[in-house]
């Protein structure tokens, strides 16, 4: 019967083909040519967009990593002396270190505690849409904007301080943003606070799509809780936890809105990371060249932390 | 005269460009290709050259500085572009003069245009290279800080004034290393803005202090105000434009008075900031942090909460430009607040750093340059720079050259009176880069929270200083 069906739909999708075989090939090169070309025409202006919009403004970018213009006037190419000066160290591998701490914990700590919460808010709670909101709400604001509120909370008379002496824990008052040993902490914060209600959604959509009998015959089954997210839940959504890990990382790692209205990268370079180190060296310095090539390998890292990640786990959903 | 003064200016400019052109193409031979692969590479070499050639028509002084400069007598509007003026009053400064010029002159309508005091040398820049800047704008003396015309200049980007007689009638004899590049001028002088001490007279007598006169004094009230509950300075860790007043200050005392040529000596590298008298500056610092002078979490704090704190008297004092006292003294009507300096070591080698450092420049692409110099030269005159200064609660340049005493700052009377002596010019005009004063001031949080000592940060500038312009 199935063979039967298969056989019928196979022979209407060979008679529907039929009458463009039937065509002259000269007439059909034709509508060929027509469709390629209609093709080609929708595509070219968005393609056009992209190429003048994205990638040239990129590869200038990209050939003044090779030059030692300063942002106005003459430049001449200095071949690899950029590229050369950040393998150097200094001040590059402090921001080069801050880079991989705040983008390593970002994504650790956005992903676990956006996990956690989507489990928790997933079935169960009374009013978990609201929680929800008021979770994910941070996202939808201007990180800029969040930043400077959150600077005015870590300030030395600030409501953190004053909140701290009014539970008799005056001894853990401290200069938050202007630390060395405590910047970078205080950083993450601001960070998973303003992102993990976005890993929240993407956890949540994963959730919707497991099936809540498959859950409850793997516990009729004896499964503890671990089991039942481990071997069931997790497979589920390790699409979502693909993206939200790839997302939290690139935006880890290039992080620049929050540290330069926060700290612009104090104290004395305690929390400078890649990004804020080309800034200041392109427009507070004007070294355009040193900061286009800084830019450069900060892009080739990127690149390469994440196609590492996106491997590491395929091969673990793999397993 | 100013006709035949552009041409002089077009044959210059047209020569520079060929000159880099001829850079430009330097080791590259052209090659007839005649593959198909080969060809397809010539199109979108010739594609990307368009492409090129588009962008670098924003990317340097254009051709359009070469007109000819022709009076104009039509309906013309030209636009001046300023740092936004915090101060309060009347607004900007600036619109008084708008207003006296526009009677003068009623064909030539002058539209003021704002941009953030900290992005406005980054605003320019931008500007200027995508062909779209204001006719006039706000820079500042020398080369040491994003917003100096010295750059500018080199790049092409503004209108070489140095035939305009007003325009070197306006650079004071004792400021024309300021303004002079190779004997050429590009901007011209609008007022002075001394580097000073703002003080809250009213916290001081609460606390029984006088002004000090040697930094010892300094330190013994930095204790007296710390057991009153106070501190005696507070400063903007975060903000190394205000660390760096600090430090400029202290400089003019511990380096400035026993030399006074020391940057021209740093300058012909004989002297570095590591082996000179900087080394004090920084210790000083280091000396004020242990005494206690600066407010609790001094290294994180931000430039906005200096003058909260002045005004509401938790602190004595700040290190600001003398005109920020009038937007003090405007908005806290029931305030006493003042301007003084910070001694130095001994009292006879305090010096005042005051240098007319606000200027204005035109730009070399601008399309109204008969209008927008006719107005330059208005605003360059001594009248009109007094009315300035007055309504931004600076120093009037002319004042300053005659040593009469601004009436807004008695406490300064000793250093005006003797501006040859006790007057000295702020260092970082005079360094190649911004690299050397940003080094400074994000130094000095470093000696504020222990991660640098003075050496750290000295050599820093000395290598930020060697990088040239």
């Amino acid at each position: 019967m199935t063979a039967q069906l298969e056989q019928k739909a196979e022979g209407a999708r060979v008679t529907g083909r039929q009458p463009r075989s039937s065509k002259q090939n000269g007439r059909k090169d034709h509508r060929g040519t027509e469709r390629r070309f209609a093709t080609w025409w929708w595509f070219t202006p968005a393609l056009l967009a992209l190429v003048l919009i994205h990638y040239a403004p990129s590869a200038i970018g990209a050939f003044f990593a090779f030059t030692n213009w300063k942002g106005l006037g003459k430049w001449q190419f200095v071949g690899w002396d950029n590229f050369a000066a950040i393998a150097e160290g200094g001040p590059t591998t402090t921001a080069l270190i801050n880079t991989f701490i705040i983008g390593i914990s970002f994504v650790v700590l956005t992903n676990v505690l956006g996990l956690l919460l989507a489990l928790g808010l997933n079935r169960t709670v009374k009013s978990r849409n609201v929680i929800r909101t008021l979770i994910f709400a941070p996202v939808v604001l201007s990180s800029l904007a969040t930043s400077y509120i959150w600077k005015f909370i870590f300030e030395q008379d600030g409501p953190l301080n004053e909140f701290l002496a009014s539970i008799g824990l005056e001894s853990l008052q401290r200069t938050w943003l202007g630390d060395p040993s405590t910047v970078l902490p205080a950083i993450i914060i601001v960070m998973v606070w303003q992102n993990v209600g976005l890993v929240m959604v993407m956890y949540l959509a994963g959730l919707a799509t497991v099936s809540p009998e498959l859950e409850e015959a793997a516990s009729l089954d004896g499964a503890s809780l671990w089991q039942r997210f481990n071997y069931v839940v997790l497979p589920a959504i390790m699409p979502s936890v693909v993206i939200a890990m790839t997302l939290m990382l690139i935006n880890g790692l290039r992080v620049f809105d929050q540290i330069q209205a926060l700290t612009g990268g104090g104290p004395y370079g305690a929390s400078e990371t890649l990004a804020v180190t080309i800034y200041k060296e392109t427009f507070v310095m004007g070294r355009f060249g040193f900061g286009a090539a800084l830019a450069l390998v900060m892009s080739v890292i990127i690149i390469i932390l994440t196609v590492a990640q996106r491997l590491l786990l395929r091969t673990n959903s793999k397993g | 005269m100013i006709q035949e003064t552009q041409t002089d200016a077009r044959l210059e400019s047209t020569d520079r460009y060929g000159e880099q052109d001829n850079d430009v193409m330097k080791g590259h031979t052209m090659k007839k290709v005649t593959s198909p692969a080969g060809r397809r590479f010539l199109s979108v070499a010739a594609v990307a050259s368009v492409t090129a050639l588009a962008l670098s028509a924003c990317g340097g002084g254009d051709a359009s500085s070469s007109e000819p400069i022709a009076e104009e007598t039509g309906p013309v509007e030209i636009s001046l572009a300023t740092p936004a003026f915090t101060g309060g009053g009347a607004g900007n400064p600036y619109l008084a003069l708008i207003d006296a010029f526009k009677a003068k002159n009623p064909n030539i309508t002058v539209k003021l245009v704002e941009s953030p005091n900290d992005q406005h040398g980054q605003t320019m820049r931008t500007q200027l290279q995508a062909g779209n800047a204001p006719d006039i704008f706000y820079v500042t003396a020398g080369r040491g800080n994003n917003q100096s015309f010295a750059s500018l200049a080199e790049a092409g980007y503004l209108q070489d004034l140095t035939d305009q007689k007003w325009a070197a009638d306006a650079i004071p004899a004792s400021a024309k290393n300021l303004y002079y590049d190779e004997d050429k001028i590009f901007a011209v002088p609008a007022d002075l803005a001394p580097i000073t001490e703002l003080q809250n007279t009213a916290v001081l007598k609460e606390l029984g202090l006088k002004q000090a006169t040697t930094l010892d004094e300094v330190i013994a009230q930095c204790k007296t105000a710390r057991a009153a509950g106070k501190s005696f300075f507070a400063v903007a860790g975060t903000s190394g434009a205000n660390t760096g007043l600090q430090a400029m200050q202290l400089a003019a005392s511990f380096v400035y008075a026993k030399d006074p040529q020391w940057d021209a000596k740093r300058a012909k590298k004989e002297t570095t900031f590591a082996d000179s008298d900087w080394k004090k500056v920084l210790e000083q610092i280091v000396k004020f942090k242990d005494a206690g002078c600066y407010q609790d979490g001094a290294a994180g704090a931000g430039f906005d909460q200096l003058f909260p704190s002045v005004a509401q008297g938790k602190v004595a004092a700040v290190f600001a430009p003398a005109g920020a006292v009038a937007a003090l003294r405007g908005q806290v009507k029931d305030g006493s607040f003042d301007v003084s300096v910070i001694p130095g070591e001994k009292a006879e080698d305090t010096r005042l750093i005051a240098s007319p450092g606000n200027a204005l420049a035109v730009n070399a692409a601008g399309k109204h340059k008969g209008s927008t110099l006719k107005f330059l030269e208005f605003l360059a005159q001594p009248a009109n720079q007094d009315a300035l200064a007055k309504a931004n609660g600076n120093v009037s340049i002319t004042a300053a050259v005659s040593g009469t005493v601004p009436a807004q700052f008695p406490l300064l009377e000793p250093f005006f009176s003797e501006p040859e002596k006790k007057i000295v010019t702020q260092p970082n005009y005079l360094w190649p880069n911004s690299g050397v004063y940003d080094s400074l001031g994000t130094g000095i949080q470093g000696l504020l929270t222990g991660q640098a000592s003075p050496d750290q940060v000295l050599k820093t500038m000395d290598e930020q200083y060697d990088r040239g312009a």
